[in-house]
């Protein structure tokens, strides 16, 4: 079976990404399933949660809703919502509940349009993707609400794109709607695969930089040739300060990144493959991925990868 | 572009009348695409001489992962690029859900944007009975729908409930009904019957197709009668209500 994770927890999905792009801006964030799949974003891919709660509510589906179809009840729950709640947007983020039943988010934001005076955001994520496709979704429904057309000096002050808690842990940079309503004015930093696709958007150059590297390197003397299994940015990051390495992401490779030995996996097998090929004398990986390498005898760093593994 | 979807009864003639509608947009001169949304996946057989198109549903089911719309298409008599959802096997699965997650994969494709059709005609399986089979009238498809009825009660019933569904779709930006294709069994006061639920439900009978053999005929070698049978009545009704259709689009 395709994607079985036989060792691995499963990873953050693409709901989950959505989510933690838009969980400290100020909306009201609804996620259209039964609650597991909240319970999922909020309890495991969300530290956020534990410090700071931001408004993210399940749609609470039942049975008969699916059944029915009954996105009219779901629509005044929700502009029930928005009136108690000062929110800045409405964002009604997907879940493979809705995907399977056929929701009709372009028919819910119409509807909700005409009871909510916010900006209605809809991400039809469905659970069977990864988080990095949910915070480009994000981005592109944020972009478009928010993004002003007040195109200043490319010198302007530098916006970091991607770097969301599920790419970066505790070191992660919330981006806010004011910046995004001056998007076209900043300087773009590409942090990650997500922000790779948002600064693409803006259709403005950008640079590709991860932080996360750059910390890593400023403490580790890396030498020969080294794996690196974490966001393509990331391992980008440490192509560019000399690091000899392979890039193999369980993400999304762009094309613009992308090298010789660079690839893009699906399997648990294929980390394995290459991890006991003997090519290389370093892997820079969450140590999750330890369980996929035994044998393994090379220089270990561990990078953590919170959406990998739900370490910080 | 004009994006039309065919609703109507089971074994109404929505597939007969949506190839043959094709078929006269083609000899029109224009760029056309059909897409058949039903688990048989028989709507364009008579627009490729009577050989089956493999079913989107089923090269995905196959393990497929289309990158081109020539993978999951062929093109027809007159150019008409044929798509074909396909479904699960009857009594499995979920039939809406396939055609979903066809509707998906054109997006991603990026269907109309690449082939620019000028004619997009969707084939839709009976009545409106889930949300899967309302995609086809869902904001970015089809913007009218047309009903296919004979004056034969059932037919007028499904008819009724389409109209029915599609109102209550008003507030979301769904399709609107464009009016009624009359194809007639020549039952008793056909026409009174049919002429008496438009009114009542204030829509147009835009075209009145005769019962013919001539369809029957062509049908049997894998055409419509629009290809074999250009002078017969059926088909001329057929290039009328075409040039029709254009008119009101480009009057718009």
């Amino acid at each position: 079976m395709r994607g079985l994770r036989k060792v691995l927890t499963p990873f953050a999905p693409d709901q989950s990404g959505a989510v933690s792009v838009l969980y400290n801006l100020g909306g009201l964030i609804v996620i259209i399933d039964a609650g597991g799949c909240t319970g999922n974003v909020c309890g495991f891919d969300e530290p956020r949660w534990h410090g700071a709660r931001a408004a993210v509510f399940s749609a609470g589906l039942r049975d008969m809703d699916a059944i029915l179809g009954r996105d009219t009840l779901l629509v005044s729950k929700i502009a029930s919502a928005a009136e108690r709640i000062d929110a800045r947007f409405v964002a009604l983020v997907g879940t493979p509940v809705p995907a399977t039943i056929a929701t009709d988010y372009k028919a819910l934001k119409r509807m909700l349009e005409k009871k909510v005076d916010l900006p209605i955001l809809t991400l039809p994520t469905d659970g069977m993707k990864l988080y990095d496709s949910g915070e480009s979704v994000a981005y592109k429904e944020l972009f478009e609400a928010f993004a002003g057309d007040d195109v200043r000096a490319s010198e302007g002050e530098e916006l970091v794109l991607g770097a969301t808690p599920l790419t970066y842990g505790d070191s992660y940079t919330d981006v806010t709607l004011e910046d995004i309503e001056s998007i076209r004015g900043r300087r773009l930093v590409a942090a990650s695969s997500s922000g790779i696709e948002a600064a693409r958007l803006t259709g403005k150059d950008y640079e590709i930089r991860s932080s996360l590297a750059e910390a890593l390197l400023a403490g580790e003397k890396i030498e020969g040739k080294v794996l690196v299994c974490h966001d393509e940015v990331f391992g980008k990051t440490l192509r560019d300060n000399g690091i000899d390495c392979d890039i193999a992401t369980f993400f999304t490779l762009h094309d613009e990144i992308k090298q010789g030995g660079d690839i893009k996996i699906t399997e648990e097998d294929e980390f394995t493959s290459l991890a006991l090929s003997g090519r290389y004398d370093v892997i820079i990986a969450d140590n999750c991925l330890q369980k996929l390498a035994k044998g393994y005898e090379g220089r270990w760093i561990d990078a953590p990868f919170f959406a990998l593994s739900g370490r910080m | 572009m004009l994006k039309i979807a065919i609703y109507g009864k089971g074994g109404i003639g929505k597939s007969t009348m949506t190839s043959n509608l094709s078929a006269a947009f083609a000899s029109l001169g224009k760029k056309v695409i059909q897409i058949g949304c039903d688990p048989k996946a028989d709507s364009t057989i008579n627009l490729l001489g009577g050989v089956p198109l493999k079913p989107v549903i089923e090269i995905l089911r196959e393990g497929g992962e289309p990158t081109s719309i020539e993978e999951i298409s062929k093109k027809g008599f007159g150019d008409i690029l044929c798509i074909e959802t396909g479904g699960p096997t009857p009594g499995l699965g979920c039939a809406g859900r396939g055609i979903i997650a066809t509707f998906n994969l054109l997006d991603e494709l990026g269907l109309f944007e690449s082939y620019k059709p000028d004619v997009v005609l969707y084939d839709v399986l009976g009545d409106v009975v889930c949300g899967g089979f309302a995609a086809p009238i869902r904001e970015g498809y089809a913007e009218q729908v047309l009903i296919v009825t004979s004056g034969e009660k059932m037919a007028l019933y499904a008819a009724n409930n389409i109209c029915m569904a599609v109102k209550n779709f008003e507030d979301r930006g769904y399709a609107h009904v464009g009016g009624i294709i009359l194809n007639k069994r020549n039952v008793v006061g056909e026409e009174e019957k049919v002429e008496a639920f438009a009114e009542d439900k204030g829509i147009d009978i835009i075209a009145r197709i005769p019962r013919s053999d001539d369809i029957t005929r062509c049908e049997d070698v894998g055409k419509t009668c629009v290809e074999g049978a250009p002078e017969s009545d059926a088909a001329v009704e057929f290039v009328k209500l075409a040039k029709k259709l254009l008119d009101e689009e480009g009057s718009k």
